[in-house]
């Protein structure tokens, strides 16, 4: 199994598609910290207008903080098109090649390679989150420094600088489970095909379809919403509510894990008994 | 042959694909050493029925033992004893051809890898190219990479499916040699299909003709070449007054037709030289014979004439 994951992240590895996704984040990543740093003042000025009135601000709300939390809410979308670029074409990538020929006429178990992919393209997403993260934090801190956070959502929330950095490894880290979701999602779709660009098209559909249908019939969908992986996509939010709202968290972590389990044991149980007929 | 000996054995195969019979109870047999010919015309199930024998497609009816043993409860054994080449030799075009060996080779557990890659690039004419990537190679050179990676691991089975497609004439030939040496210096037996006769021919020393998914003929290369009656056209200057002359000989009986160019005869393999003699002898000025064997003719009549040549 050892070797079937090795050889997996190697495939990854030594594809340039896999870099594209590190160089686009780092590309957005960059500009979104460029544009902040010249426009950042003057945005803020503009969204706490009305508050300003109410509450006293002192010293820079344009900080490193304010600069990572505003990569986090702009990426939500990038992401995921760029982890189903590659996970999405797993398995479909090898059907299009001509590729699985070679690897199911050898003594190994269809079950074990699903498995090795899987965990090779979760192995990917999660370090592309960390890559974000790490970009994303370490320079922007670096640069623009440490300073409080205003997050406005129902309520207005204030931060202070010392109460941030566990709120951000916090969303990362929950943004590496919903990156698995969506890896899981692409991956299984990816078995189903035997070309690679309808599982990333499909990824993407799927998520701006459920998003969209659930944001216009939100009344009508409401019974269902809180069991649709999609709702809590943006659901790293939830580390930045003053009180953080555990029955929330652990509920968005368990639908979230559940649906990857779901979309591996349907790609197990569908790629068991696929004609390899690529 | 004992049935030790028994490397695959297919009975009464069959598969479907919605209303289409692919494969229709086919059932064959390949002893160790042989270079076995799978000869059928395209879409005939040669690929299918390949794909059946390693398990990248479930049969609807019928079993595949290999080596002695259904394959549907000894996958893992019975695979790794197996090499194959299915239809075009796909690789990993970002990788070099020592890349993509490597990967393989760490599948199918081949021990000391790097060494047994360089024998096998070696063997195919490939060690100096052994590291540029793949998506640099031309279709030959892939072919005799698909022929390094089936034998790898050492099997005592490689499986070919249409390894000459797309080959020049030259590089059939090298495909030829290549499987010949196989067969010869390593010991491995060879299932090889083919939808052309005369490289089954050249190739294999047993073979069977499938068409529509069904077993037409099997039997040995040479056997059901020799022993079947051959159709010979006698190309002379008057067809209309040999067919006279014909008609007042015991020849009558074995021709079968004619034309204003030639006369078709079915004779015996020592006939044709009488028939020529007697021709000869009647004073009718002889431009070709041209023997076609029935074997040839029936495979034309199943595939027609671009699958012989």
């Amino acid at each position: 199994m050892i070797t079937l994951i090795n050889i997996e992240l190697y495939k990854i590895f030594k594809r340039s598609r896999t870099y594209i996704a590190f160089a686009a984040v780092f590309v957005i990543v960059v500009a979104l910290q460029i544009g902040v740093h010249f426009e950042g003042q003057s945005t803020l000025d503009f969204l706490f207008q009305n508050i300003k009135e109410s509450f006293m601000f002192q010293g820079d709300l344009v900080n490193g903080y304010l600069i990572t939390f505003i990569i986090l809410s702009s990426l939500w979308i990038h992401i995921p098109i760029l982890v189903s670029m590659v996970t999405g074409d797993m398995i479909s990538g090898e059907a299009n090649g001509g590729t699985f020929r070679l690897l199911l006429t050898r003594p190994i178990s269809r079950t074990k390679l699903v498995i090795a992919k899987f965990l090779a393209g979760w192995f990917y997403s999660i370090l592309l989150v960390a890559f974000m993260a790490l970009i994303s934090l370490l320079p922007s801190l670096l640069i623009f420094g440490k300073g409080d956070l205003i997050v406005m959502k129902t309520t207005i929330n204030f931060f202070s600088a010392d109460d941030l950095l566990w709120r951000f490894i916090a969303a990362f880290g929950y943004g590496m489970l919903t990156m698995t979701t969506v890896a899981s999602l692409s991956f299984m779709l990816s078995s189903f095909s035997d070309n690679s660009i309808g599982p990333i098209i499909g990824t993407i559909s799927i998520i701006i379809a459920i998003t969209i249908i659930s944001s216009v019939g939100e009344s009508l969908l409401r019974p269902v919403l809180p069991y649709m992986f999609t709702t809590y996509l943006t659901s790293w939010l939830l580390f930045f509510e003053f009180e953080l709202n555990f029955t929330k968290i652990i509920q968005a972590i368990s639908v979230e894990l559940i649906y990857t389990l779901i979309f591996l044991t349907i790609t197990l149980i569908y790629f068991r008994r696929k004609d390899i007929l690529s | 042959m004992t049935n030790s000996e028994l490397f695959i054995e297919i009975d009464g195969l069959c598969k479907s694909y919605k209303q289409i019979k692919a494969v229709d109870h086919l059932s064959f047999k390949v002893f160790e050493g042989d270079i076995y010919g799978f000869l059928g015309p395209n879409g005939a199930g040669k690929s299918t029925t390949i794909r059946m024998i390693l398990s990248l497609i479930t049969p609807d009816e019928g079993t595949v033992k290999l080596f002695g043993k259904d394959l549907a409860y000894n996958r893992y054994q019975t695979l790794s004893q197996i090499g194959s080449l299915i239809e075009k030799p796909d690789f990993y075009k970002y990788l070099s051809a020592r890349e993509n060996l490597e990967i393989l080779g760490k599948i199918s557990n081949v021990r000391h890898l790097k060494k047994k890659i360089d024998e096998v690039l070696e063997l195919v004419g490939l060690f100096d190219r052994g590291n540029s990537k793949v998506k640099t190679y031309s279709q030959g050179m892939k072919q005799r990479l698909g022929i390094a990676q089936s034998i790898l691991h050492d099997p005592k089975l490689i499986v070919l499916d249409e390894p000459a497609n797309g080959l020049d004439p030259q590089g059939q030939k090298e495909m030829r040699e290549l499987i010949h040496a196989i067969n010869k210096e390593k010991g491995i037996t060879i299932l090889l299909s083919s939808h052309i006769l005369n490289e089954v021919e050249m190739t294999a020393n047993r073979m069977v003709i499938i068409n529509k998914g069904k077993n037409v003929v099997e039997g040995h290369v040479q056997d059901l070449l020799n022993e079947s009656d051959m159709n010979v056209s006698f190309f002379i200057n008057d067809t209309h007054l040999a067919q006279q002359k014909i008609k007042e000989s015991a020849w009558i009986d074995q021709l079968i037709e004619y034309d204003e160019y030639k006369l078709l005869f079915k004779l015996q393999h020592h006939q044709i030289a009488e028939l020529n003699r007697f021709m000869v002898n009647s004073d009718f000025e002889i431009n070709a014979i041209k023997p076609l064997r029935s074997l040839e003719d029936y495979f034309i009549k199943l595939t027609g004439d671009d699958h012989i040549n």
